[in-house]
């Protein structure tokens, strides 16, 4: 259930006051900036998303050599000061209900933890959708909030904010008419997007695994790792040690769309091309993660589609498989 | 813009099997975008779209069907026919299992440039002649709303095709000299800061290398485990081994298509790197990558009587 949350109206000088002085702990996604950078200085971090920060591309997992007798092995020391990030929704549920549920489970990863701990989200409501946005198809939606989170709508001269903190102090709560206002941006929002997909699709995906469908919906796409670097949520990692008797684990990101993904030490590869890596993909997100989670792994940012050198877009493959599932199902 | 004879050409071949299947370009599910398709039977010929925005190469999904029998149609713009021939000179893929749609270009336009210009704009609101647009009553000249890579084009007609559909065209003028002379005028210093900037941008993809049609290594050196050349992490200087690295194994095979550049998720200026290095293989060996089925690549041939003496 989700408890009633503090409201309020923060003016914005009261606004800059309060974000002026953290300015140097800020982090701003590059799509919150696009749509609310006058509301931030100049100096706050721009990321893509808060994956650049709670999974880096690339980070040393811990330090080892060789004494001469055995192998000593030294931890990295995160050194990670509280921080504020703020961004879209989709963005914010894909560290929620997401990549928070990988590393936060057993086992805990620990400088994912160490990490998150000490990042407080705001949500910036998303006012206007953009064509290849699909986030209500997925659970999410353009006021979608959560109660760990502060929830921002900025208006012309204050922000509208819910949730808990400090930035409470300067609130001077909110009128019955302001409140109705909000309610219809969100509507206005939410009326351009397409609706939930079936509860019964990651089950029923699954089904389609062998499906020729895959062959046609493959063929275009090169392979690269543009989406799946640039999504979110994606956040399968590789390890490699760099040296030999003395040397560093390093983690980095790792792409499904790659062949060397599931290249196994026989030089079998269980996904030896792209119809497969790109199966993987969708069935990750709209499959087996939902199945184990209670959510999809894609929060419908559309950032995949936007970016994508040959224009794959997802929400075709999931089109077609929905009309697939519907057609045959009994 | 042809599109008509696109199809029914298309249709054609595929009806007296003469070819297997047909690669061209169909509408995206964006606005000012086409992607490839894959086109096996004649009905499905009425997808085929040709225009401004018709930009991947297309000479990189030949490679799938290399140890293959089937026989393909390919559509080719001047750039993709160049790769083509490269491809054939390096027995990647048999002349005699493609058959070349020839279509002079009429520049791919940058969708980040008319927008940047335009502001919010819808596709419907345009239409397209030649060298122009009509736009809110206003004729536009398309030219400065090419993509780099298409403006400094010098080859917009294919050089080897097995049929031509749409009228040969003159080059649009701006050079490649323009673009590298902007860079030949920095100070070592200026250039440096140039390229940490765009390099530092990387993510390291693969976008640029998996969109050339020329990439075709099967384990590329950047993703190379035993031994261990660059690090999959995106910092600058593994971006910057990568880039020079992707460049040199390019030298004298680029055909300058810049579909590297178009397809940089980051709008990297890649497409600068080959420039430079082309133009020193021209100037040295006066050879130009997929010009002819000929002529031997300088860098992929040996001659005994090279006047080079290192390499006696």
């Amino acid at each position: 259930m989700r408890k009633a949350m503090n409201e309020g109206l923060i003016a914005k000088e009261k606004w800059w006051e309060w974000v002026e002085d953290k300015k140097d702990r800020v982090f701003l996604t590059e799509r919150a900036k696009s749509r609310y950078g006058k509301w931030f200085p100049r100096e706050v971090k721009v990321v893509k998303n808060g994956k650049e920060i709670l999974l880096p591309p690339g980070e040393e997992v811990y330090r080892y050599f060789w004494t001469g007798e055995k192998w000593k092995i030294e931890e990295g020391e995160i050194s990670a000061s509280s921080a504020f990030l703020f961004s879209l929704p989709c963005e914010a549920r894909a560290i929620i209900e997401v990549t928070d549920k990988i590393f936060l489970n057993n086992p805990i990863d620990k400088n994912y933890w160490l990490r998150r701990k000490s990042l407080s989200l705001g949500i910036m409501a998303c006012l206007q959708p953009e064509p290849t946005c699909f986030c209500s198809s997925v659970g999410g939606g353009p006021f979608w909030r959560d109660e760990g989170a502060l929830f921002l709508v900025p208006r012309e001269d204050d922000i509208y904010i819910q949730g808990e903190g400090e930035l409470f102090s300067f609130s001077e709560g909110v009128e019955e008419k302001i409140k109705e206002e909000i309610q219809a941006l969100q509507k206005k929002a939410e009326s351009v997007l397409p609706s939930l997909l079936p509860s019964y699709f990651p089950q029923e995906l699954y089904r389609y695994f062998e499906d020729e469908e895959w062959n046609e919906l493959s063929w275009h796409c090169i392979n690269c790792g543009a989406c799946t670097f640039l999504c979110p949520t994606c956040y399968c990692f590789d390890l490699n040690v760099e040296g030999k008797l003395k040397g560093f684990q390093l983690r980095s990101w790792d792409s499904c769309m790659f062949p060397k993904f599931t290249l196994h030490a026989s030089f079998h590869n269980p996904r030896p091309t792209g119809k497969e890596r790109v199966r993987q993909r969708v069935m990750h997100k709209f499959s087996y993660f939902p199945e184990r989670e209670g959510n999809f792994a894609c929060v419908g940012c559309g950032v995949c589609v936007e970016k994508c050198p040959v224009n794959w877009d997802i929400r075709e493959a999931i089109e077609r498989m929905v009309e697939k599932i519907d057609r045959f199902r009994t | 813009m042809f599109e008509k004879e696109i199809r029914r050409k298309s249709e054609e071949l595929l009806e007296t099997k003469t070819v297997d299947m047909v690669i061209g370009y169909t509408s995206g599910s964006l606005p000012f975008q086409a992607r490839p398709v894959l086109i096996s039977s004649p009905e499905d010929t009425e997808q085929l779209v040709w225009n401004h925005f018709s930009s991947p190469n297309l000479a990189r999904y030949l490679l799938p069907y290399r140890d293959s029998s089937k026989k393909i149609a390919l559509l080719a713009k001047g750039c993709d026919a160049r790769a083509v021939m490269v491809l054939i000179q390096e027995k990647q893929f048999p002349r005699e299992r493609v058959h070349i749609i020839g279509l002079p270009c009429p520049g791919m336009i940058s969708k980040t440039k008319l927008e940047k210009e335009l502001g919010e704009i819808k596709e419907e609101d345009f239409s397209f002649e030649k060298d122009t647009f009509l736009w809110q009553g206003k004729k536009w000249e398309i030219f400065p709303f090419l993509e780099d890579t298409c403006s400094r084009c010098r080859y917009p007609n294919p050089p080897l095709y097995d049929e031509l559909i749409g009228e040969k065209r003159e080059p649009w003028g701006s050079s490649s000299t323009d673009y590298l002379e902007k860079i030949n005028g920095q100070s070592e210093e200026e250039r440096w800061q140039f390229w940490e900037e765009e390099f530092s941008r990387c993510i390291r993809c693969y976008a640029c290398r998996n969109a050339c049609p020329l990439c075709y290594c099967k384990e590329c050196f950047a993703e190379s485990d035993l031994p261990r050349w660059v690090s999959g992490v995106p910092t600058l200087s593994d971006n910057l081994f990568f880039h020079l690295g992707r460049s040199m194994h390019l030298a004298g095979r680029c055909v300058e298509c810049g579909a590297c550049e178009r397809a940089c998720p980051e709008e990297i200026k890649i497409g600068l790197l080959p420039l430079k290095v082309e133009m020193i293989i021209k100037n040295n060996f006066s050879f130009e990558a997929g010009l002819s089925l000929e002529e031997d690549a300088p860098l992929l041939t040996y001659r005994e009587t090279d006047p080079g003496e290192f390499i006696k």
